[in-house]
């Protein structure tokens, strides 16, 4: 069959569409006027403005903090969650359990973020803990989201493994500890990794559950994107979404070299 | 009479509700080189699993080495096992697969080092110690598979369809190089085949598994020769079955009445009793020329292979029946002794005859 | 440690975990949706009521879904969320079908670069992203700009803060979560079976329609998945976007709560959004299961 070159243009159309934003970002990140839409020359100012700028600071490093610690509570969560089900007998308890995990990833954020927020308020109220909302409940939020993405990741990791592998160091005279430590964690090691940096950007990314769950004094990085964009256009945030999504390319083009090295 | 290296006594196993093993009772002997034939889904794996330990018997009593097995988890066991897809871990090299059970063992390093070198050798691996399994051809995963089995010198190997995931041609010659290795280290190998034919190249004895419960055990020669049931003359090699009703029965023999023709073959039954003449393809003669006497059945030959160094005739007989026979390509001639059509007369000695009920 | 003490604690760290941040608060939060409003820490009334260790009242009852339902916010809301919702999927669905078969078709070793190029703004933050276009539609952004020097318009394009920037900005945020199940369900499609359509006779638009896109259902389906259900919660891009008039049932819901600080009226539109995202993925599955079946 002729390959018809309409697909093909669509998809210079799409690559066109997702990334002319990201290019007019950059672009004028690197503009010297204060107005985001008139170009003024070039200039850094924006960044050394930006590195100034407490707020974003403050904020950027405790979104890395928060990012950091849920993602490693997640990948631990997470993974446990993933090894149970997919070793268990499929029992009632267990597929209730395996429901549980599917619902963070269907909720809308805002009704994650509400939920949560309304338990915190009710668990305050009751048990007196937590007496402050803030970094620590967000962590908690987003640890519990990260975790049912985490444990998608690692079950289809697991569900690939030869389980004649585990049998197999078994009868060479390994203990379930030892078999789990020695052969199922480093075959998992590529998709914990993969599970890790998932929950990490999905910290770094969110506002909506942070939001309802934060308190006072403690303000994300996106939370403070969030307030600086409805207060209108800085030319600041162009040069943080660059520094983003350098990093994030930067990443992604890492971890993606490392996966063909791999093969 | 050595000792048993394993004694399986009224084994059952069933998986929900499903048996899948019933009533087994078998007795391996040291050094033995055992095989477990049967099609897919006969209970030959559960069988090889229950041995390893990864299952547990629902009933009756698994003994290895003196031990019983009732409880002890796969890693107390003194077998090791060789798995289909050989189960080499794709992170470890060769020669650190061979060492992880020695490792467990807490055998020193030097020790293990030794060893594995020793396991290299016999296997013939030795330049591809450095290597991941991922690197490796199908023959060579299948050998460090092996190395990895031997290297805890266990009183049991268990193979679990050791050629399987091998192309045709490498298959032989991998079974040449198993049965060397198994004379050489002199362990009880327990596998377990779908395949006859490797069944029969390789094993000393051979347990024929149907259905969850065994048909017979002997060695292939007994088994292909005279085989216990009708069961197992069909599923080992290729057999014609006449049915008949014994017509007299003397220390000689039996003669038994088969649509008009008179059979003889060797056993006792009463007078009366309806059995099967066993015969397999390469028993019978196929001439041209009408003979006296018994086991003799007129037929037309209604289709010919030629294979080479045999031909298989395929004749009719008068009842429709048709009679598979296997004859040497003796004679170095284009034109075959028989044709297509030819009427021809069937014959076969009275002892090559086998009488099944 | 034993087997089974390993298990259990495999099992019932996560266990926990989920029952206490999972299922409790969304309990907690259909108790809420049930309770009254006042005003007050917190800003509702407990449903039950206790005077010296006795049950003397049970203050529950569908006062705010009636409210709801009543100021005609629910079916403005609802209406709007769906249809937004809706039309985000189908676009993302034209536009990433076609993505997603070019992707597949082409050499095995450029796959993997062009799927990454759809993968990386998933990756960068999407407050940014969508903070990009912001720059980009604005009444006096860069595209009016260019349209008003080019001497095209005379007059402004008025693009932001109406529906149809929220909608640009939710295909633009979804299209990579519709792309990439389709390519993964393409690029298993045998080649030799659009031959053999051929060869049969079938032209272009009819091995699509006959051939491709059924086999391609599993796909449309999960990606549409993907697409239709964080959209019809999306509350970013409408605040953004879509200014004071979105209605989308996500801002609706901030809104309520942070605005009116009426908690149960938040939490009964939230159990609203909650039933509209379980209800079509029930339906999904069902179908899932049915086409399933078909294979089998």
């Amino acid at each position: 069959m002729k390959q018809s070159r309409f697909p093909f243009a669509l998809l210079l159309f799409g690559y066109a569409f997702l990334y002319a934003p990201i290019a007019i970002l950059v672009t004028y990140s690197f503009n010297e006027s204060k107005l985001v839409t008139v170009w003024g020359g070039f200039s850094v100012r924006w960044y050394g403005e930006l590195l100034h700028d407490a707020a974003f600071v403050d904020a950027a490093r405790l979104s890395f903090e928060v990012a950091a610690i849920s993602a490693t509570l997640s990948l631990l969560l997470g993974t446990l969650a993933a090894v149970s089900l997919s070793r268990g007998q499929g029992c009632l308890t267990q597929s209730f359990f395996a429901f549980l995990l599917g619902v963070p990833l269907v909720l809308p954020d805002v009704v994650i973020g509400l939920a949560l927020l309304l338990a915190f308020v009710a668990a305050a109220d009751v048990v007196g803990w937590p007496a402050e909302r803030g970094a620590v409940t967000i962590v908690i939020a987003h640890a519990t989201i990260a975790t049912a993405y985490v444990a998608v990741v690692v079950r289809a990791r697991l569900g690939e493994l030869d389980r004649s592998l585990e049998e197999a160091a078994q009868d060479l005279g390994a203990r379930p500890l030892s078999v789990f430590l020695r052969i199922t964690l480093p075959l998992l090691f590529p998709a914990l990794l993969a599970g890790w940096l998932l929950a990490f950007t999905l910290s770094l990314d969110d506002v909506v559950v942070a939001q309802f769950v934060t308190g006072p004094g403690a303000t994300t990085l996106p939370m403070e994107i969030f307030s600086s964009v409805r207060l209108g256009l800085s030319p600041k945030i162009n040069a943080l979404g660059t520094l983003l999504v350098a990093a994030a390319s930067a990443a992604v083009w890492i971890a993606w070299r490392l996966s063909l090295r791999q093969k | 009479m050595t000792a048993a290296a394993i004694s399986v006594e009224g084994v059952a196993k069933a998986f929900a509700g499903q048996p899948a093993l019933a009533g087994i009772r078998l007795d391996i002997q040291s050094g033995e080189f055992f095989s477990l034939l049967g099609p897919s889904g006969c209970g030959k794996t559960t069988l090889l699993r229950l041995l390893a330990g990864f299952e547990q018997a629902d009933q009756g009593r698994i003994v290895i080495a003196g031990r019983d097995m009732a409880g002890v988890a796969p890693y107390d066991r003194p077998v090791n096992m060789m798995f289909q897809s050989y189960a080499l871990f794709p992170h470890m090299t060769v020669a650190d697969n061979i060492a992880f059970g020695l490792k467990q063992l807490g055998m020193g390093k030097g020790k293990i080092a030794e060893r594995v070198g020793e396991m290299l050798a016999l296997v013939r691996m030795e330049r591809l110690a450095k290597r991941k399994p991922h690197h490796l051809s199908g023959g060579e995963r299948q050998r460090a598979a092996l190395a990895r089995c031997l290297a805890r010198r266990p009183v049991v190997v268990l193979l679990d369809e050791p050629m399987a995931a091998l192309d045709k041609r490498l298959r032989e010659q991998t079974r040449l190089e198993l049965v060397e290795i198994q004379k050489r280290v002199g362990t009880t190998f327990v596998m377990v085949t779908h395949d006859q034919e490797e069944a029969m190249a390789v094993s000393s004895r051979i347990a024929v598994m149907e259905a969850g419960a065994i048909l017979q055990v002997g060695t292939p020669r007994e088994i292909y020769e005279f085989p216990a049931s009708r069961a197992v003359a069909r599923f080992i090699g290729t057999a014609n079955l006449f049915e008949g009703v014994v017509a007299q029965s003397s220390p000689s023999g039996l003669s038994i009445d088969c649509e008009g023709a008179k059979l003889a073959a060797p056993g006792n039954f009463p007078v009366g009793t309806k059995l099967g003449v066993m015969v397999r393809p390469e028993k019978i003669a196929i001439g041209t020329a009408p003979l006296p006497g018994d086991n003799l059945l007129p037929g037309q030959v209604a289709e010919i292979s030629y294979l080479g160094g045999v031909s298989e005739y395929r004749v009719r007989l008068g009842s429709g029946q048709i009679v598979v026979v296997a004859a040497v390509n003796q004679r170095h001639a284009v034109t075959a002794p028989v044709a297509l059509g030819d009427k021809v007369t069937l014959s076969w000695h009275p002892t090559d005859g086998v009488a099944l009920p | 440690m034993s087997l089974q003490r390993f298990q259990r604690l495999n099992f019932g760290l996560p266990f926990l975990w989920m029952a206490l941040f999972v299922l409790l608060p969304v309990a907690i939060l259909l108790m809420v949706s049930l309770s009254e409003s006042r005003i007050g820490v917190p800003p509702y009334k407990p449903l039950l009521e206790w005077a010296e260790g006795r049950l003397v009242g049970v203050n529950a009852g569908f006062a705010s879904y009636g409210q709801l339902i009543e100021d005609g916010t629910l079916a403005l809301t609802v209406v709007e969320s769906l249809s937004m919702a809706g039309l985000t999927t189908l676009i993302c669905l034209l536009l990433g079908w076609p993505m997603a078969w070019a992707i597949a078709r082409t050499r095995p070793e450029g796959r993997g670069p062009l799927l990454l190029l759809v993968m990386v703004p998933f990756w960068t933050s999407f407050l940014v992203r969508i903070y990009a276009w912001m720059t980009i539609l604005g009444d006096d952004g860069l595209l009016n700009s260019l349209l008003l020097g080019l001497g095209l318009i005379e007059t402004p394009f008025l693009i932001m803060n109406t529906d149809r920037a929220v909608l640009i900005g939710m295909v633009y945020a979804y299209l990579p979560f519709m792309v990439l199940p389709l390519y993964a369900v393409l690029e298993r499609l045998d080649p030799a079976l659009l031959e053999a359509a051929g060869d049969l006779g079938a032209r272009p638009l009819r091995i699509f329609f006959s051939v491709l896109l059924p086999l391609s259902m599993p796909g449309v389906l999960a990606g549409s998945a993907l697409v239709f259900m964080p959209a019809l919660g999306e509350y970013v891009i409408p605040d953004l976007m879509g200014g004071g008039g979105s209605a989308m049932m996500g801002k609706m819901m901030w809104d309520i709560f942070a605005m009116t600080r009426d908690w149960p009226g938040a939490a009964a539109l939230a159990v609203v959004l909650l039933a509209s995202v379980a209800l079509p993925l029930a339906l999904l599955s069902r179908l899932k299961r049915r086409l399933e079946g078909d294979a089998a």
